[in-house]
């Protein structure tokens, strides 16, 4: 499907492909849900690499499948992947997995997990247990992972939670879940996800339900944690001011596709796809025309379990073309000029 | 300073609240004895011109939408005047009105709300749903009721051949558009509009906020907009009201408080806007600590744990919200000596126009229909 | 991913066209428990137990109460086939002196045919009319001894499938009734509970409290107790349904009042408020009709408890009493190992009881996840 330059050869001899820059690449990915209502094609053929030491944003609106595209970089989402690979390299080896290939709760998968790739959630008592102390939790996952000495765990943990601004880091290592604030618990699930120095996180909406104050905080917090350890961070998230705030690359998603993926400078200054232009025209911006209409997209998102011919998007583009893009998928092409701005739209073809 | 931004804006006061206050008794043990009170709203004073829209932001738990429903006498008001300019009536005291002379004022105020889901109830149709408060009111039955609720729904974009069908068949955009039908059915004056888009996706709500926009036009509504997304708030409103802990901590003109705050806690709130630019990237205030429990505020004013300009007074003495000159009103103790950062506006991004329709391509592309 | 079913006006629903939207809640609910086979199956299964019930005097080829000792523990009869199709044999009754029991051999000179739609012992059909139509009779001479105990004799020589369609007239109602009214006692009292709150809240849910603090069975035992022995039947069928609802209320008025509570406060109620709305209206269009489905469905699941309340309350004598006939009644005859070993057919209703309860309690679940598929 893809013919994106980089070369996505189906050679079997997967060393190559991951070039020495990335961490994941995934191909073709593609993920279905079979529900009682019928099958939902939530990723159609998804292909992106995640850049070493970067932080790409995948954003989109709910029912886009970016969720599911993390869930399935971590072999959690409850769908049958279809197809596709998603490639992965270890920091610092040349050893590339086809994390598609490995079983779900196998050993490596869950070596993998936690400890190369870890995930943090929009709700973080998804992944704290109220039973445990927060320092409990790290020291566990440190003691899974890293090392055997107690106290050295231990001592790990503590620092873990004061890098990750906790104020009294001491303390809150004793402390269960409940008793800390939204803000603060989502404080010990980053630093859960990152006592164990991943090489990928990926950030399901981290800072979705929390007030923009503490927001703010935690997306400086993750940006200055990127800087230090060097992680790549899969940012997954629907507000653009978010992705502008925090990520280097950015890709699109509308309908289990990426429609759309470049620098984010690029994203906001020169986006191409008709469906980025529309959601940066949505969107309202301080001091700018205010009293005046948004401009809206149009419709609805189509409902998961039909299938749109041609461009997914193309019942809602104002820019499509009869005859063309409500037959033809359009294929991911680079934009003239650029060798990392890839868009998937019949106009630039 | 701009205000009026739109037609049929005037200084004639719709609502005025004084010295509001609604607290929750905390209740324990096997008597349920009371123990303490949440201050969800404790002691706020604003008004609303007829036309406008008043943005009430604050962060979760600050008492926003409790201070919504408190006016809209969906909860009874512990102290405070609520005073409402109702055309039939005249002005009336909302907090000392009972049940029934309540009922003859509740056409004039509507509310709309943030849950598309809770917000409709599952066991009644489209129909009903918008018809309900015209038969609660006894406004029109029958032929004459099915022909309103037909107007109304196509007011807000909704096929009225839709009446017939349940809430579970449409998406979260289309059940807030039928809630804003359920809102209008009665010509309301006022609408509270209790984070009407925060639940959408960006696309829908861009939508749903042209749609309360020209409805305020057409009908000469008053919004009271409680939300807790700033740049939203921002497009939206004529002036804002800033909450922390129950109690408002500023009140101005949006441009005004946008970017000329006054009070530490908007500066701060602003600074964590996340900006949708790029090449402007913030870093925030640093706030310690968390927001206090509205069960157990600091002494004075209750931002000072928090603030970086807090002195000594600020710890005993809570400042009152005054009015510093141009409808500006603050409640700090400073509000005159500070140098507050505002917000930066966001106009360097490109508007990008939609690129024009070309000619199908064929070479390249072997179509496979 | 997949949430609600969207709407797209322009992409055709796939197999049915249908509207989805058209549909009520409830109905998607009997769609929803139309899937499932074993919640179907046992709605069938109570269907037709219910109306072998209702039909029971006509089906019944002899009244339950009239002793004939000559029959005292008579075996299940043996059909056999003769000139004039499905016919008996006449019983010899013996004494076994040695184990003291009743030993019955067939007399196989003479077939008694089988015939259908006799005339037999008078009874009043569904308490309406008087009729002597039986669905079906032996035609044989009253000295012949040859009567048709499709599932055996009891002790006293009484037709046990006569007794036990009898006793279900008992047994599947009363539990029936019984939850039927501690449902709407609950639901009033739990929807006045959750709505109102305050103090009427406060004292409800102490009450509620104090009644669920016994133990439950010597409760139901002091309860029974004082029932009067000495009234008609009918009058303490009503009074054991009364015992039944007078502790299962309870736990459903708690469940109602959470469900009040949380519909109270959802928004849709608020918005009818925010109208004008009176309490009724609230009430009746708010809450009732979204708490309708739990009721449902807690009553469907206390129906199995309340049947077993009932038979082991006559079972202990504390119920219905003889001569009236219940399957708890029934069950006293099978009290012992050796009526057991020695007369297993008198283990019938006990099948009947098992295959009733088991039948609730998966109709019950079939209706819970048709309801709330959460849940």
């Amino acid at each position: 499907m893809t013919n994106v330059a980089t070369g996505t050869g189906t050679a079997a001899t997967g060393t190559q492909i991951v070039s020495e820059d990335d961490v994941v690449r995934v191909e073709d990915l593609r993920l279905s849900f079979y529900t009682t209502l019928g099958v939902v094609r939530a990723l159609n053929g998804v292909s992106f690499n995640i850049p070493r030491g970067k932080v790409l944003g995948v954003v989109g609106e709910s029912g886009c499948g970016k969720s599911q595209t993390g869930l399935s970089i971590m072999q959690l989402t409850p769908g049958r992947i279809e197809g596709g690979r998603i490639l992965f390299r270890e920091f610092n080896t040349s050893e590339v997995v086809d994390i598609t290939k490995l079983e779900k709760n196998g050993p490596e998968m869950r070596k993998i997990r936690g400890n190369h790739i870890s995930m943090i959630f929009q709700e973080p008592m998804t992944s704290l247990n109220p039973c445990y102390t927060v320092g409990y939790q790290i020291e566990e996952a440190i003691l899974l992972h890293q090392t055997q000495d107690k106290a050295e765990a231990r001592r790990r943990a503590v620092d873990i939670l004061r890098k990750v601004g906790m104020p009294n880091p001491e303390r809150i290592a004793d402390s269960y879940p409940h008793q800390l604030s939204g803000g603060m618990r989502q404080r010990a699930m980053i630093a859960m996800a990152l006592s164990c120095t991943p090489t990928l996180l990926i950030a399901d909406e981290p800072t979705t339900a929390l007030d923009v104050t503490t927001e703010a905080q935690i997306l400086d917090l993750m940006r200055d944690l990127q800087n230090e350890i060097g992680t790549s961070i899969m940012f997954i998230t629907h507000n653009m001011g978010v992705v502008a705030q925090m990520c280097d690359e950015v890709a699109v998603m509308y309908l289990g596709r990426i429609i759309e993926r470049a620098a984010v400078d690029d994203i906001f200054y020169d986006p191409k796809h008709p469906y980025t232009i529309s959601l940066l025209r949505s969107i309202p911006r301080l001091g700018v025309a205010r009293g005046q209409k948004l401009e809206s997209i149009k419709g609805t998102v189509p409902d998961p379990y039909s299938t749109v011919p041609g461009c997914p998007f193309h019942p809602r583009c104002p820019a499509a073309i009869p005859g063309l893009c409500d037959a033809v998928m359009p294929d991911e092409t680079f934009v003239a000029g650029s060798r990392t701005h890839t868009v998937r739209c019949h106009l630039y073809t | 300073m701009d205000t009026a931004k739109k037609n049929g804006k005037s200084d004639e006061i719709l609502l005025e609240v004084r010295g509001l206050k609604k607290h929750f008794p905390i209740q324990s043990g096997f008597l349920r004895r009371v123990t303490g009170y949440v201050k969800a709203v404790d002691g706020i004073d604003f008004y609303i011109k007829k036309g406008e829209t008043l943005g009430l932001v604050g962060e979760s738990g600050c008492g926003k939408s409790t201070t919504g429903r408190t006016i809209l006498r969906l909860l009874d008001p512990t102290a405070g005047e609520v005073i409402f300019d109702d055309p039939n009536i005249g002005k009336v005291d909302l907090a000392k009105l009972n049940r029934s002379q309540l009922k003859r004022v509740r056409p004039n105020m509507q509310i709309i709300f943030q849950d598309p889901f809770s917000s409709l109830n599952p066991r009644l149709t489209v129909g009903q749903i918008v018809g309900e408060p015209l038969e609660i009111q006894k406004v029109a039955s029958g032929q004459a009721l099915r022909d309103r609720v037909a107007e109304l729904l196509q007011e807000v974009g909704i096929r009225p051949e839709n009446m017939t069908r349940y809430p579970h068949a449409f998406s979260g955009g289309q059940r807030q558009r039928i809630g804003i039908a359920r809102a209008l059915a009665l010509n309301p004056k006022l609408i509270v509009c209790d984070e009407p888009v925060s639940a959408l996706d960006v696309s829908i709500q861009a939508q749903v906020l042209n749609l309360l926009e020209d409805l305020q036009e057409k009908y000469d509504l008053t919004y009271l907009f409680v939300a807790h997304d700033l740049s939203v708030v921002e497009h939206i409103s004529d002036r804002v009201a800033v909450m922390y802990v129950g109690y408002i901590v500023e009140m101005a003109s949006t441009e005004d408080l946008y970017y000329h705050p006054k009070h530490p806690y908007t500066e701060a709130l602003l600074a964590a806007i996340p900006k949708p630019d790029p090449r402007k990237r913030t870093r925030p205030i640093k706030l310690p600590g968390d927001v206090p429990s509205p069960a157990n505020p600091p002494s004075g004013c209750y931002f000072h744990p928090r603030c970086r300009y807090a002195e000594d007074i600020c710890k005993v003495e809570r400042p009152p919200l005054r009015d510093i000159g141009g409808e500006h009103w603050v409640a700090c103790h400073f509000a005159e000596k500070l140098q507050l950062q505002g917000v930066s506006r966001l106009n360097e991004i490109p508007l990008i126009e939609l690129p024009k329709r070309q000619a199908p391509v064929p070479a390249t592309t072997t179509a496979t229909t | 991913m997949a949430t609600a079913a969207g709407e797209l006006p322009k992409v055709a629903k796939g197999k049915k066209q249908e509207d989805v939207g058209q549909i009520p809640q409830w109905k998607l609910m009997v769609r929803r428990f139309s899937q499932s086979k074993l919640s179907v199956g046992a709605l069938i299964v109570l269907g037709i137990m219910y109306t072998i019930m209702i039909l029971s005097d006509f089906i019944a080829p002899y009244p339950h109460d009239v002793l004939d000792s000559n029959n005292a523990f008579a075996p299940p009869t043996q059909i056999v086939w003769g000139s004039e199709g499905p016919g008996i044999y006449g019983l010899k009754q013996e004494l076994d002196m040695e184990r003291f029991q009743w030993i019955y051999t067939p007399d196989t000179s003479v077939i008694y045919p089988i015939r259908f739609f006799v005339q037999g012992h008078e009874y009043s059909f569904l308490g309406l009319f008087p009729s002597r139509l039986h669905l079906f009779g032996v035609d044989a001479p009253p000295e012949s001894n040859a009567r048709i105990f499709l599932w055996g004799a009891d002790k006293e020589g009484r037709d046990l499938f006569s007794r036990v369609l009898k006793g279900s007239q008992v047994s599947l109602t009363l539990g029936f009734f019984g939850v039927f009214l501690f449902v709407v006692i609950g639901s009033i009292v739990g929807t006045a509970s959750g709505y109102f709150g305050g103090a009427l809240d406060n004292l409800i849910q102490r009450l509620i409290e104090l009644i669920r603090s016994f133990p439950d069975l010597p409760l139901y035992m002091a309860l029974a107790a004082a029932v009067p022995l000495n009234v008609p039947i009918t009058v303490r069928y009503f009074m054991i349904t009364v015992v039944i609802a007078v502790i299962g209320w309870t736990g459903l008025a708690r469940e109602v009042r959470g469900k009040v509570l949380a519909f109270r406060s959802a928004d849709y109620t608020a918005a009818a408020m925010a109208a004008g709305a009176s309490h009724w209206h609230i009430i009746t269009h708010h809450l009732m009709p979204n708490a309708m489905s739990h009721i449902v469905v807690v009553g469907m699941l206390a129906i199995p408890g309340a049947i077993g309340l009932e038979t082991a309350l006559s079972f202990l004598g504390l119920g219905i009493l003889p001569p009236a006939v219940s399957w708890g009644i029934l069950l006293r005859d099978a009290q012992t190992v050796q009526a057991v070993v020695t007369y297993p057919w008198l283990l019938i209703p006990v099948a009947l009881l098992i295959i009733t309860v088991l039948a609730f309690n998966l109709l019950g679940d079939g209706v819970r996840d048709a309801v709330d598929p959460y849940a």
